[in-house]
């Protein structure tokens, strides 16, 4: 059976263009999407891309051990949301009340002005990487960088519970993690940076939990 | 032999364990673990820091430097003495803990916590030090949300965790600096990275958002905690940066930049004091407006300037424990800390008027409570050196003074008409237990005022162990 360092190992002959082109996409998701399950599955991969870009500066291992502690978050989110019972939505007063229309409902989750935002961040950092290129990294580290680093902000700015708001933290800690492994190989950073990241994940998940998730008007007037 | 700083650090921790499985037994959890911090706290200002010293037929050697996974743990003077003080805060606030409802975890994972931040003040380089309060903080973060409400916790943990990167940076850099000397940039570089994360970690304006949301959904001695005992780590950590790089100090202008930002957060802490509309938010914006001053007092870089942070330092808890036992008692009583919800209620609840009221002027700096001394310090190093800045640091007295008062003048107004059995007024009447715990603190704060002498030697020893404030 194939350790987690080959399949780094293999995956490492995709593109970096291509590996940076999914860190936007899922960096973009993570600040579009409200839906729980594509904001996990985008944090997901965007650990599995950040490690693909990390195998370019440092040893595919430690590389290796840095997306399994992130598939770790993944988990540890992905049970903390299905309890917590995010995803629901509000949709309606009362249940003789018909349900808003898909458009309504794109618009009162303002996914046009996410997307919006998420573009201009893509384009912020597309031209920092540029102007202001990271000293002592590759091209596309600093452009992976900036774009985690940016939409991480524009994540917990935009966000209003701590669960999405802690996924773009996680993708701010993500973005400096790809550069500062790239300029201090320690191993005991390595170690250190693995539990602060795991303790985020579970500072978000007990936040999270406490957190009142949204519930039908119509289940709670019932209730 | 066993090297001191293990005590300091793992027996935090492992009495955490311990207290974590015994938590639903919450007054036994609070006496263990204000015992435990209690002896720690005492431990360190006794044991003698040059010798070993015979325990439970074991040597224990305080000053024994330690490598831990390549790493130093050095206790020095000064660390020993702002051990003793976070060890102390930590058994009081425990000890208030036990009455107040702070919730089942507030002992194990303040116990974790404080040997975390013992941990960050021993270990070199500075860069662990920022590891292991990051990780402090987090936990803290648990500590905050006790209501379901979750912004001021949320808005903490995001703080505290994007300082890291401030520091690990600057950390990078000074490696950097060390084989390159004769770069001019890096200096400046070095010295923005680390006023950043500083200015993160010190609830500095304009990253103090988390602090009122924070007082206001927490319970009140958590939020005490995280104030006083984290917070104070972080101005240590602070005074041994600028102390282990004092070309950082010679070179760059690091102090104006902190004393501006000190004036800025002491005007901002005054201005929303004084509108406050709950005591909650004196507490918050009461502690904006102290970090301001202290701030810039530490600016003038002189050891007048440093005994005033520490002074500071040591008397923010006592203030902030008679304001949390006050609001506490008034959410408990009244259900709520709001000024229109306590209207009349001073003449029936008079111990809780005297925490609020109390607390509110000593977190101000008004004599003759704890809060003064640290003031009058601050005062004194500015009225002749930088007037102006006097101007602003007695303007951020009065205005969180203002605060408390708008709040007093609430309590105090004429009484709502009720008529009231005897069984009633006797069920009305404030606890026993909390009435002692008010007057016990009260004393402290008026202690600390009247005899600040109690704490000088402590506080001179730590001032003459900070060399940087010499440095031409």
């Amino acid at each position: 059976m194939p350790t987690l360092t080959d399949i780094l190992a293999r995956l490492a002959v995709v593109p970096t263009t291509v590996a940076l082109l999914g860190l936007a996409a899922t960096a973009g998701l993570l600040v579009a999407v409200t839906d729980w399950r594509a904001s996990v599955l985008a944090l997901a991969v965007q650990y599995v891309l950040s490690g693909l870009l990390l195998t370019r500066v440092i040893r595919p291992e430690i590389a290796a051990i840095k997306t399994l502690t992130g598939a770790m978050i993944c988990v540890v989110l992905y049970i903390t949301a299905r309890r917590a019972g995010w995803g629901r939505l509000p949709l309606a007063a009362s249940p003789d009340e018909e349900e808003p229309s898909r458009f309504m409902l794109v618009l009162i989750l303002g996914l046009p002005f996410r997307i919006m935002a998420a573009l201009m961040g893509l384009a912020l950092a597309y031209s920092a990487a540029l102007q202001m290129p990271l000293t002592n990294v590759p091209l596309e580290v600093s452009f992976g960088v900036f774009t985690l680093g940016l939409m991480g902000i524009f994540g917990i700015a935009m966000a209003d519970e701590p669960f999405k708001g802690g996924l773009g933290l996680l993708t701010v800690v993500t973005g400096f993690d790809l550069f500062y492994s790239s300029v201090e190989q320690s191993l005991t950073i390595v170690g250190f940076m693995g539990v602060v990241n795991f303790m985020i994940a579970l500072a978000i998940s007990y936040l999270a939990t406490a957190h009142p998730a949204p519930v039908p008007e119509h289940e709670e007037s019932g209730s | 032999m066993i090297a001191g700083v293990y005590l300091f650090i793992l027996v935090p921790l492992a009495s955490a364990v311990v207290l974590f499985f015994l938590r639903r037994l919450q007054f036994i959890t609070a006496i263990m673990a204000a015992s435990m911090a209690g002896v720690l706290g005492v431990g360190a200002f006794w044991l003698p820091l040059d010798r070993a010293v015979e325990l439970g037929g074991r040597q224990v050697a305080l000053g024994e430097p330690v490598t831990l996974l390549g790493r130093q743990l050095v206790m020095t003077a000064a660390n020993r003495v702002e051990l003793a003080a976070i060890f102390l805060m930590a058994a009081a606030l425990f000890l208030l803990g036990a009455r107040l409802g702070s919730g089942q975890l507030f002992f194990p994972l303040g116990m974790a916590v404080t040997g975390l931040l013992s941990a960050a003040l021993v270990i070199r380089p500075f860069v662990f030090s920022a590891l292991f309060l990051t990780i402090a903080a987090l936990m803290a973060t648990i500590l905050f949300q006790s209501s379901g409400q979750t912004r001021g916790a949320f808005r903490y943990l995001v703080l505290m965790t994007l300082a890291l990167p401030a520091f690990m940076i600057a950390n990078w850099m000074i490696d950097s600096y060390q084989y390159n000397p004769t770069d001019a940039a890096l200096p400046r570089s070095i010295m923005l990275a680390l006023a950043g994360g500083f200015a993160l970690l010190l609830g500095v304006v304009p990253f103090h958002i988390w602090i009122r949301p924070s007082v206001e959904e927490s319970s009140p001695v958590a939020a005490a905690f995280v104030l006083t005992v984290s917070n104070s780590v972080n101005w240590f950590l602070l005074l041994d940066v600028l102390q282990e790089y004092p070309w950082l100090v010679a070179q760059q202008d690091i102090f104006r930049i902190l004393q501006l930002l000190g004036l800025l957060t002491a005007a901002v802490g005054a201005v929303l004091a004084f509108s406050s509309s709950d005591f909650s938010h004196v507490m918050g914006y009461g502690v904006v407006a102290d970090y301001g001053c202290t701030l810039v007092a530490l600016g003038t870089r002189t050891s007048a300037g440093l005994s005033a942070v520490m002074l500071a330092t040591v008397a923010r808890p006592a203030s902030l424990a008679v304001l949390a036992l006050g609001i506490a008692l008034a959410r408990e009583r009244l259900g709520s800390s709001r000024f229109e919800k306590l209207a009349g209620q001073g003449w029936s609840n008079p111990w809780t008027t005297a925490a609020l009221t109390a607390g509110g002027f000593s977190l101000a700096g008004i004599p003759p409570l704890a809060g003064f001394v640290g003031r009058w310090a601050q005062t004194r190093v500015l009225a002749t050196a930088m007037p102006w800045y006097f101007i602003a640091v007695l303007g951020a007295t009065l205005g969180v003074a203002a605060g408390a008062l708008r709040g007093m003048d609430y309590l105090l107004q004429p009484p709502p008409e009720s008529v009231m059995s005897p069984a009633d007024r006797t069920r009305a009447r404030e606890p026993r237990l909390m009435i002692v715990l008010v007057v016990l603190s009260l004393l402290l704060a008026l202690a600390f005022g009247l005899f600040p002498g109690m704490i000088e030697s402590a506080m001179r020893a730590v001032v003459s162990s900070y060399t940087f404030i010499s440095t031409p």
